[in-house]
């Protein structure tokens, strides 16, 4: 039993490849296409599975992150190393999943019987499948299914703080709002995400 | 109905904000409460359920983005130089250029005269110029002006003559200075021509003297010759 902790720290084996990154950032903006390339291949897979949690879906993940490359190459110049450079891509992140959320989908009235729907089409426990991958895929389904239940700011607060372990603290300064207001945030999130949960259990 | 413990302690449980003696107490209710154990319970399904997420690889039709992505390296010190320097072009910086060129000359009340004797830029206006004329007539026609102006001729005129005054003081004492040493240059040049009128006489008379004495020679001789003869 115990507290809601980090899920996991995608920066936890990162420590010592963060000048790597540094490294690599110069070169790029020095016009090494081949460091681009290898700091393409690095964040790819990271800020893809970010995106495919914030948008839910595979086609709207990979246009997200081709926009989020974009940011990132156009701002490449202006990144000093002052903070990490895996922060830095998230800040992009954010901010392209904001203005993505914004124009692609306007916020619309959430309808309880559809949530329940959703989530009704998708396995209860996925263990049972044969195949490990397919398994795998469905429980990613599962997670995307429910976070999309929640408006951006609240899957974005989750994202900090269950998939990247950020500290209120961090997740305030990177969302502009105080640390109490990320705090209420996070468990509005989590108690909106446990009734959805509740629903699809309790159905028959 | 909810526990009220619940109410108090789950989210800040849940938040890991609880104190250390609040946290073993709220775990000692939790042993007890069924309610709150199983709130509990439902968040931490949650948490299992979003712990669940395993990263999938990049699919197949990701190969497009993925090249489009690649290809952004292609042109990055060309963008990278037209970020830092957006006026490079001429035919962006000129029309502005421009604009505050005529403002400028707007503001300063530029005007070009173009005559026989070619052309000329001036800043300023006449009106300016003939304003202060204006004015200045003004201020003469004034009655007071012409009291002071007299007034200031007045002193104007006293003051040149203390100075020409002042000026003929200062040529009378050198004049006085100038005669005096005069006067001595021509006593001392008086005394040098007596003495030199002297010495001539001197010389004189012992010239005299001595033609005497040569007469006297050749008297003798003369006369010691008639004798011989």
């Amino acid at each position: 039993m115990g507290c809601v902790k980090g899920l996991f720290n995608p920066d936890r084996f990162m420590g010592t490849i963060i000048d790597e990154d540094q490294a690599l950032v110069a070169a790029a903006v020095k016009g090494s296409k081949q460091a681009w390339i290898d700091l393409v291949a690095r964040y790819e897979s990271r800020i893809y599975n970010q995106a495919l949690r914030l948008t839910g879906n595979s086609a709207d993940a990979l246009d997200l992150m081709q926009e989020v490359f974009i940011g990132i190459y156009k701002n490449l110049h202006r990144f000093r190393g002052e903070s990490k450079f895996s922060s830095w891509v998230f800040r992009i992140v954010h901010n392209k999943s904001i203005d993505l959320a914004r124009r692609w989908r306007p916020p619309v009235e959430n309808k309880p019987s559809e949530e329940t729907d959703q989530l009704a089409r998708l396995p209860a426990v996925a263990s049972d499948e044969p195949d490990e991958q397919l398994a795998q895929e469905q429980m990613n389904a599962q997670v995307q299914v429910l976070l999309g239940q929640l408006p951006i700011e609240q899957r974005l607060i989750i994202e900090l703080k269950l998939f990247q372990s950020q500290t209120f603290e961090e997740i305030g300064l990177a969302q502009d709002i105080s640390e109490n207001t990320a705090k209420t945030r996070f468990y509005s999130a989590l108690k909106k995400l446990k009734d959805l949960l509740e629903k699809n259990y309790a159905m028959p | 109905m909810q526990c009220p413990e619940s109410v108090r302690y789950l989210s800040a449980y849940v938040l890991d904000e609880l104190a250390l003696s609040e946290r073993d107490a709220f775990e000692n209710h939790l042993a007890d409460c069924a309610q709150c154990s199983a709130e509990l319970a439902s968040f931490d399904s949650v948490k299992s359920v979003l712990n669940s997420w395993d990263d999938e690889a990049l699919p197949a039709s990701a190969a497009a983005h993925r090249e489009r992505i690649r290809h952004l390296a292609e042109p990055l010190p060309k963008q990278d130089k037209a970020s830092r320097w957006p006026l490079l072009n001429w035919w962006q910086w000129a029309p502005s250029a421009v604009s505050f060129a005529v403002l400028v000359l707007v503001f300063m009340d530029a005007r070009f005269l173009v005559d026989e004797a070619g052309f000329s830029v001036s800043f300023g206006g006449l009106k300016n110029d003939a304003s202060v004329f204006q004015m200045v007539d003004q201020m003469v026609d004034r009655e007071e002006l012409q009291q002071v102006i007299a007034r200031l001729e007045q002193r104007q005129d006293q003051n040149t003559i203390a100075l020409m005054q002042a000026v003929l003081n200062q040529a009378r004492e050198s004049s006085e200075a100038n005669f005096q040493q005069l006067f001595a240059f021509f006593e001392q040049q008086r005394l040098n021509d007596l003495e030199q009128v002297r010495a001539s006489y001197e010389q004189l008379a012992e010239s005299d003297f001595e033609t005497l004495r040569s007469l006297q020679q050749l008297a003798s001789y003369v006369s010691f010759n008639e004798i011989v003869r």
